[in-house]
């Protein structure tokens, strides 16, 4: 079962999200092109607003009215292009290939119901025959995460800490045996020591189960520790993505060197922080020609006004600024440093 | 406590709801008054049901005593034609406590079906339904019941609740879709979703238990408002009766007897207005534990 080769890819191209407002219909989303290795842990990281959420539902292809995907693909290995997924089929997808950890999970277990009742509607819901092996597979799962899982399956979501139901939320996004797992913001509202268990256990849980993991966080600290590569958002645009390591040491797009500049160091004056200046957009304040960061950025040209700039490949990262390729991502990590 | 969830998934179920009824026994013993309230229902329950049976088809008339006082033969003394007045009480029952329940039903069934909807769809048939229900609650009741009247004997029970349920159900409509509105965005529904699970078992089985205390609630007030109602026309005399029932005792008592001007009637008077008492607080006192039955938080402890 735990078994690597399982793990589908993902591939989304070119996706664009628009949200229906007063103003006409606006991106949330706009040409997002991003490719999920099989088995490999992908962290999406941006400012609240950026779109990661919207992005992450599109990958169930569940964003909810007023808002809708209104071009691009979403290909996962086994399921084919999701955006063209309807009724039944859509469904049965959620849940049983596509496991989703939703934002805020403590509040994501119905406060009428003991987890174990959530636990064999979900299997009825998806035709499961042999429920009492789900159950056995859901204590299973609850065990390797170091609950009792007899105990949890008996009991309500108020009998329940946070982190305890955050991981009820895991067990319930993988106990289908799904091999894409998107986690939105896993660990928001928990403390630091939680914090700290639950990515260990993402961790340890994707390997075990041969995943294909997409991370959705505003916390940089979360990337660093879970993710293999990493995704900067802004805007509702990828402006980078390349390799964790390589883009936290050596950040090439001047958003996230701004936001690297930003965490304060534990060595050193807190004053070198600094904050990125001016305030993230929002849907009706991004602007719709050139480049959505232009006006926070230091490296402000001439043609940021007018052309949008293209993602391009920078040896094994891509990056959206007509700033970087004109100068060497070597001499900006002497610039972070 | 590994036992109580499993071996048997099917088992587990029934634990599940063996534990639902523990908890309301708990939560019913917690207040002796609504212990006290479940009995009163449970009796004019059994009255409804089996009290005509109870007595013979044509009540029995004692032509000696008429409007005759309280006495251990006749508790609440007897009418104008010397029929023990606890008879009439209880063989009127069945078509007051059969409408009310037959208007409680079609209040809550339709309201809440609109209500669930149109808050869950949205759109365009939200509007169109809500319109609908708007227009509905500016018909006022009583007025139309007044001509209805005029056209219509209301002779049997059902049609009598058929007509008061559906004038009944706009608010419980308007108030279910408002609470679905606010529910459809909560992160467990959100999760239900992205878990793939159906859309009918979101609605049936997420949405609906969550408002379950409520809806039983209005239940409740429906059968209190339903029993006013027709009690109120026939007092008013303004229907037709050819059997007796609480109303048509009240108004044979004012209107016949002249109970609000002689003492000779009043306990004809009387028994009819208990009843109607009595089922009131018994409904209040039940409700009392609505909220505590349906939130598992409550129920424990």
């Amino acid at each position: 079962m735990t078994n690597a080769s399982t793990a589908p890819g993902v591939r989304i191209g070119d996706l664009t999200v628009v949200y229906k407002t007063q103003a006409g219909e606006l991106p949330a989303v706009s040409g997002v092109s991003l490719e999920l290795a099989p088995g490999s842990i992908t962290g999406v990281v941006g400012e609240s607003g950026s779109g990661k959420s919207t992005l992450a539902l599109s990958l169930l292809n569940a964003v909810q009215s007023p808002g809708r995907i209104s071009g691009g693909s979403v290909e996962i290995d086994g399921l084919g292009d999701v955006v063209g997924l309807r009724g039944e089929s859509l469904r049965k997808a959620r849940g049983r290939h596509i496991g989703y950890v939703f934002q805020a999970a403590q509040n994501s277990l119905n406060p009428l119901k003991t987890v174990g009742k959530q636990l064999l509607d979900l299997g009825r819901s998806h035709g499961v025959d042999d429920l009492r092996g789900l159950v056995r597979e859901a204590k299973e799962l609850l065990g390797r995460m170091g609950l009792d899982g007899a105990r949890v399956l008996d009991s309500h979501q108020h009998e329940l800490s946070g982190g305890m139901r955050q991981r009820v939320g895991i067990m319930l996004a993988l106990v289908l045996n799904a091999h894409l797992v998107v986690l939105d913001e896993p660990t928001t509202a928990l403390d630091m020591i939680t914090q700290a268990t639950i990515l260990r256990i993402i961790r340890e849980v994707h390997e075990e189960r041969g995943l294909t993991t997409l991370v959705i966080t505003h916390d940089i600290g979360v990337v660093a520790e879970v993710a293999d590569r990493l995704a900067v958002m802004y805007g509702g645009r990828i402006v980078e993505q390349g390799p964790t390591g390589a883009v936290l040491g050596a950040p090439s797009h001047p958003y996230t060197k701004g936001l690297i500049k930003a965490i304060p160091r534990l060595v050193g004056s807190l004053d070198e922080a600094r904050a990125l200046p001016g305030r993230p957009p929002t849907l009706a304040t991004v602007p719709t020609t050139g480049c959505v960061f232009r006006e926070r950025c230091a490296e402000r040209m001439d043609v940021c006004d007018s052309d949008d700039p293209p993602a391009l490949a920078h040896g094994d990262r891509i990056v959206a600024c007509h700033a970087v390729g004109t100068s060497e991502p070597a001499q900006l990590q002497e610039e972070v440093a | 406590m590994s036992v109580t969830i499993m071996p048997e998934a099917g088992g587990a179920h029934a634990t599940l709801r063996r534990n639902f009824w523990r908890g309301v026994w708990r939560v019913m013993k917690r207040k002796p008054s609504r212990l006290v309230g479940v009995v009163i229902m449970a009796g004019f329950a059994f009255m409804g049901i089996a009290g005509p049976l109870l007595y013979p088809a044509q009540l029995p008339r004692d032509t000696d005593a008429l409007y005759a006082p309280p006495s251990w033969q006749h508790p609440f003394g007897t009418d104008f034609e010397g029929t023990d007045v606890v008879a009439l009480v209880v063989t009127g029952s069945q078509y007051v406590l059969l409408t009310a329940v037959i208007t409680a039903v079609i209040t809550v069934v339709l309201g809440t079906g609109i209500g669930l909807f149109s808050g869950f769809k949205r759109g365009r048939w939200d509007t169109v339904l809500m319109r609908v229900t708007d227009m509905k609650l500016t018909i006022p009741g009583l007025p139309l019941l007044l001509v209805l009247s005029t056209v219509w004997k209301f002779s049997a029970a059902f049609e009598m609740g058929l007509v008061l349920g559906l004038l009944g159900w706009g608010g419980v409509a308007r108030a279910v879709r408002a609470q679905t509105l606010s529910l459809r965005e909560r992160g467990f529904i959100e999760a239900a979703r992205g878990l793939g699970l159906s859309t009918t078992h979101i609605v049936g089985r997420e949405l609906l238990p969550s408002m379950a205390p409520y809806i039983a609630m209005n239940a409740l007030i429906a059968v209190t408002g339903a029993v006013y109602a027709q009690v109120g026309l026939f007092f008013l005399g303004v229907l037709p009766f050819e059997a007796s029932n609480w109303g048509v005792m009240l108004n044979t008592a004012v209107f016949g007897g002249g109970a609000l001007t002689t003492t000779a009637a009043l306990p004809y008077l009387m028994a009819p207005l208990l009843a109607i008492l009595l089922l009131t607080l018994g409904i209040v006192l039940v409700v009392d534990a609505m909220d505590e039955i349906f939130n598992p938080r409550l129920r424990e402890e």
